[in-house]
């Protein structure tokens, strides 16, 4: 079961971030990262087997490509590779985020909340920003067997995932091949579906399988560049004083509502630990790699990647700098 | 790995559905599987206990099951209704 979380030492970190690009526009103004304080808590609810566990750099990247080309392969140099092109949405306050901007959600909700089941919400406007930046994934693994997850678009050609959604421990390694289909919306595909056989993640997951490394990356070839539509997440650090007052959201692709349909849901953490985030946001198998991000001066930052579920509260690998910095060279790879 | 294969009340194969362990007695990776032509699917279960399932099949309709796993390595069936 999950452990108590909290960890004493992890109270200061850096506050690295990465803007979101939403729906392209003509105001293509770069925002540049800012230095508010950590403190400064306004957040909203989006609306709507071979295992070594002593790896010594657990966050140095992995590749498919890499064990098939090259051999081993090093980190990353870092750069800032993005300009923002800023959002549509007009920010709203935290408690009438929902109500406000996506009506229908709340209408959803309270139909979810009326079953008495759970809480998320079934995302109809899947070709809305933010939502159409988030992929339903059909992983083909290896050995033959199929899974679904969940990924989001941090760039035209780039997809955050869960590390075990690119390379599956038990079912023969790097995936042999994920389909990733942007708003996924029962049998509607609005962005199309594009196959990515390029994969990334790190060592820590892909020989030390260690839950705080279990995050990955799927760069779509040359001529698949959904996110130029679709627009992307922005990602970023954030201490653990911010992180356990900050509304996280949380949307993906369950597999008990089978898999091609998007819901959501907004919670604070549960508690935050050095390296995973955890919270009662109803997941079910299928969300794995859902972004978790907090809305923020009108600007989308995932601050953690769903992985886990327990009764004792589910979780996301948490964005740490050196998470960030692996994103950030993912990030150009698809650009 | 163990490995859980569904069967209907008839005790026909569920092949190609979308499974979601929606119980466990340990923390799970939220992975989602889909049953083989055997309507099976196989994981690594975290501890010994009861497991609980949902089951969406190609049709959209939705199936339930449960089983026990005494170890990682079980081989069982499971009626899904």
């Amino acid at each position: 079961m999950t452990k108590s979380l909290k960890d004493p030492n992890a109270n200061v970190m850096d506050q690295s971030e990465e803007p979101n690009a939403g729906p392209p526009t003509s105001d293509q103004a770069p925002s540049q990262s800012d230095n508010r304080s950590a403190f400064q808590f306004d957040t909203e609810y989006e609306v709507v087997s071979g295992i070594d566990q002593n790896i010594k750099e657990p966050d140095t990247e992995a590749s498919n490509t890499a064990i098939r080309v090259l051999g081993n392969e090093t980190g990353w140099e870092l750069g800032n590779t993005g300009a923002s092109f800023g959002t549509e949405f007009d920010e709203t306050s935290a408690l009438d985020a929902i109500y406000g901007s996506y009506p229908e959600l709340l209408e959803q909700m309270r139909q979810e909340v009326v079953i008495g089941v759970d809480n998320r919400v079934r995302v109809q406007a899947t070709s809305s920003y933010p939502w159409r930046a988030i992929c339903g994934l059909k992983i083909q693994a290896a050995n033959g067997q199929r899974f679904i997850g969940t990924g989001w678009l941090i760039s035209p050609r780039t997809v955050i995932t869960a590390g075990h959604c690119v390379f599956l421990h038990g079912a023969g390694g790097w995936a042999s091949s994920i389909e990733v289909v942007p708003g996924l919306n029962d049998a509607s595909r609005p962005f199309g579906s594009h196959v990515g056989t390029a994969l990334r993640s790190v060592t820590g997951w892909t020989q030390g399988k260690k839950r705080e490394n279990d995050y990955g990356a799927i760069i779509l070839p040359a001529n698949s560049r959904p996110g130029a539509q679709t627009g992307t997440f922005g990602f970023a650090t954030r201490d653990d004083a911010f992180l356990k007052n900050a509304m996280l959201n949380l949307s993906g692709y369950p597999g008990d509502k089978g898999g091609n349909q998007q819901w959501f849901m907004a919670q604070k953490a549960k508690s935050v630990s050095s390296r995973v985030l955890t919270y009662d946001i109803d997941t079910a198998g299928g969300q794995s790699g859902a972004p978790v991000w907090i809305l923020q001066n009108n600007q989308r930052y995932a601050v953690g990647i769903h992985t886990n579920g327990a009764a004792s509260g589910n979780s996301a690998t948490r964005i740490v700098k050196a998470v960030f910095d692996n994103l950030l060279a993912w990030k150009a790879l698809g650009a | 790995m163990a490995k859980v294969s569904f069967h209907d009340t008839n005790g026909r194969p569920v092949r190609g559905a979308v499974v979601a362990i929606t119980g466990a007695p340990d923390e799970m990776i939220d992975l989602g599987y889909v049953t083989d032509d055997a309507g099976a699917i196989q994981f690594t279960p975290p501890a010994e206990g009861e497991y609980l399932f949902s089951l969406t099949g190609p049709d959209g309709g939705s199936l339930r099951a449960r089983t026990l796993l005494s170890d990682s390595e079980a081989e069982v069936t499971a009626t899904a209704s």
